[in-house]
């Protein structure tokens, strides 16, 4: 069994900062672009001729970046849905232009890495890893860096939930409460809907039941998790989410927090875990009641 | 100082008597619990105000009532085991903002009012007592409002739902007041629904103070908290399908005895009246034993109602929720809490009919209903939300049917009101 990493405190502080530091001012507000508002903006050619409208923002998950690569813009257009490289697009907030060659892939084929931020992020449950809190995403945020456009991090305030009832903003809004992408760890649907979406993605794609997806970084800051903090993160979550949970968390810890939880409970989640996970947590909690 | 031995034993047999009575109601199921919760003080008085006004003919009213509540709570039952996540959630990630704040700002209404007619409850069995409501009330929302924030609040529930066992007399009276048993089982089993606009209002109240929205989220989140899982389903939906029964038999008997006591009186004036119909099976302590299961089950829903609001809202909008939390920690969660509460206790401080005000807010919810129904619908209807557990071609068919007609009665109810026609 793996020791709990030392000083986990130190690099929570370190988050925290990070997070401070995605606040961003005036300077960097042309830089930014809520996901938000974004959808549903419409789609140009090179000669400026609507096309379509934006229908969801697709970047990659790697372990490899704290902040994950804008790949590609799902665009709808007339009832159908194409998707097209970031490289082919200049993103604005009020539009998505094409540029002169791009390409636009009819039948996409969903990648295992490939996450659409308005389906799989925006309104979901997300755990912060760095505030040790489950939180919804009201809004998610792309910046564009020195490696082109990525996520940058999301928006858990009130008040950026409540804009969204409004029309959607020409430009980026003020942030409200935002976290570092880095800090926090996202769950993808049990079930997608891959007919409304990609349409020929095939089923073993992520997006199908029981699938998460994960940071590098995230993951990590989950390993250093105490049990009482994922006790405390697991009763904000559904089953299927704190199964994940307790798979990432470092096994002692999940073993304190799943001691802490009625028996009832415990199995169910047992249950949702793979066997491998499964037997190696239940070998353990027996070791503790003896 | 010591108590003597008898006084003792009789104590510890006392308490295993509640101990037995407690640890059956902790076994019922989620289904039933839920679908026993429909009958809080606006149900009593509506199912009673059935009664007195139009004896035994809502009756075949409420079959239709059982099988909607039936199919309601059974895809409320499956979304929660299936999602593991409660209704409020679930809105917000499967529907649009504006959709969401629409579903919620319907909760809150729909519940606001529920929390009005429990107020009005509490006002009218402390009426029987001889306590005026201007006393009653305000220092019943003190009393709900401190039991739930401060954390004490899952004794009193106990005493508040063995208080409601009270009206398990009710079927008891039903057969003692001997009711015309050939009209009972006419008006049962053959449609009949006299065409005037006080019938229609009513039917609107009984669908909804019986298919309450505050059920059909109180009812994923419970199975959710009671941890049943997709391979325990099978036992799950017998104990929705029987709970939704019972629950509706309980109300058919409360209607079958006030109609067979006071039927054709006209609508309910107070619950000293609604009381009457339990003095074939208790006699004289008939208003007592009404007031003290009019009470329990009043200050029972006069906390659960407006916590499941806000647990709902919160859920919804991302914002801490949790009855463990501080106050400034949750402000939105316990901003909710209190404000149902104070709005509930103020309205139900209003002059006038205290039957007619909770009758009014089970008409207020009976419009709502069908608009929150047709979400539950929508999302059980999906496959990225239940997968294969999604209604099927028959199932989805029925729901729709169900959730159609309900909304078709509640819109001509609505109209009829605008346009002045009742």
């Amino acid at each position: 069994m793996k020791p709990l990493p030392a000083e986990p405190e130190k690099s929570r502080r370190a988050w925290a900062v990070s997070r401070k530091q995605f606040a961003f001012n005036g300077a960097l507000a042309d830089r930014v672009i809520s996901v938000a508002h974004i959808i549903g903006r419409p789609v140009r050619n090179a000669a400026g001729t609507r096309i379509g409208r934006v229908s969801d923002i697709v970047v990659r998950w790697d372990a490899g970046n704290e902040h994950p690569p804008v790949t590609g813009v799902f665009v709808k257009v007339r009832g159908a849905h194409a998707v097209v490289q970031q490289a082919d697009v200049t993103l604005s907030q009020t539009e998505i232009r094409l540029r002169s060659d791009a390409r636009m892939k009819w039948r996409p084929v969903w990648g295992d890495d490939d996450v659409a931020l308005s389906r799989d992020v925006l309104d979901r449950q997300l755990v912060d890893t760095s505030g040790v809190q489950v939180v919804r995403a009201a809004d998610a945020y792309l910046l564009n860096g020195p490696q082109g456009w990525e996520l940058a991090g999301i928006d858990v305030g009130l008040l950026s939930f409540g804009r969204r009832l409004a029309t959607r903003r020409r430009a980026c809004p003020p942030p409200d409460r935002v976290i570092d992408w880095a800090a926090l760890r996202a769950f993808v649907p049990r079930f997608t809907d891959t007919t409304t979406a990609w349409q020929s993605a095939p089923t073993t794609a992520a997006g199908t039941a029981g699938s998460g997806l994960q940071s590098g970084c995230a993951a990590a800051q989950l390993k250093e998790l105490r049990g009482p903090e994922v006790a405390a993160l697991l009763s904000d979550l559904n089953r299927y989410q704190q199964a994940e949970l307790v798979a990432a968390a470092h096994p002692s810890s999940a073993v304190e927090a799943l001691r802490q939880l009625d028996s009832d409970h415990r199995e169910a989640l047992l249950a949702e875990l793979d066997d491998a996970d499964r037997a190696r947590l239940r070998a353990m909690l027996r070791s503790y009641a003896r | 100082m010591t108590a003597p031995q008898s006084s003792v034993s009789e104590q510890r047999g006392r308490r295993r008597g509640t101990t037995r009575v407690l640890a059956v109601l902790a076994g019922l199921g989620p289904g039933l619990i839920a679908a026993n919760a429909g009958n809080d003080a606006g149900g009593i008085l509506t199912y009673a105000s059935a009664g007195a006004q139009f004896g035994y003919r809502t009756l075949f009213l409420m079959v239709l009532v059982t099988v909607a509540l039936v199919v309601v709570q059974e895809m409320c039952s499956r979304l929660g085991v299936y999602t593991g996540e409660g209704l409020g959630g679930l809105i917000r990630e499967q529907f649009s903002p504006r959709a969401t704040f629409a579903a919620m700002t319907l909760l809150l209404v729909a519940n606001a009012g529920l929390t009005v007619s429990e107020f009005a409850g509490v006002g009218g069995a402390m009426e029987v007592f001889g306590v005026s409501r201007f006393i009653s009330v305000p220092i019943a929302a003190v009393f709900v409002w401190a039991l739930t924030v401060l954390g004490s609040y899952s004794r009193a529930e106990r005493l508040f739902m063995v208080l409601t066992l009270a009206f398990l007399t009710y079927p008891i009276a039903a057969f003692l007041g001997h009711p015309n048993g050939h009209e009972v089982l006419t008006n049962l089993v053959s449609p009949h629904f006299p065409a005037s606009h006080a019938f229609l209002v009513l039917a609107v109240a009984l669908i909804g103070t019986t298919i309450t929205p505050y059920m059909q989220f109180y009812d994923a989140s419970a199975v959710v908290d009671k941890h049943i899982t997709p391979a325990n389903y099978r036992s799950e939906r017998i104990d929705s399908v029987t709970g939704s029964i019972w629950s509706n038999v309980i109300s058919i008997f409360i209607i079958i005895a006030t109609a067979a006591a006071i039927g054709g009186t006209g609508p309910l004036q107070s619950a000293q009246q609604a009381a009457e119909a339990l003095r074939p099976a208790v006699g004289p302590a008939a208003p007592a034993l009404f007031a003290a299961g009019l009470l329990g089950a009043s200050l029972l829903a006069a906390s659960v109602v407006p916590l499941s609001t806000s647990y709902a809202i919160a859920d919804a909008v991302g914002a801490p929720r949790s009855v463990s939390a501080k106050l400034r920690q949750a402000p939105l969660f316990y901003g909710i809490f209190t404000l149902q509460i104070v709005v509930g206790a103020a309205v139900a401080l209003a002059p006038g009919n205290l039957v007619a005000l909770v009758v009014n807010a089970q008409v207020l919810n009976g419009v709502i209903t069908p608009l929150l129904l047709t979400y539950i619908l929508i999302l059980a209807n999906r496959s990225t939300v239940l997968g294969p557990a999604k209604n099927g071609p028959v199932f989805k068919a029925v729901a729709t049917v169900c959730v159609a007609v309900v909304g078709l009665l509640s819109f001509v109810v609505l109209i009829q009101t605008m346009s002045g026609l009742g």
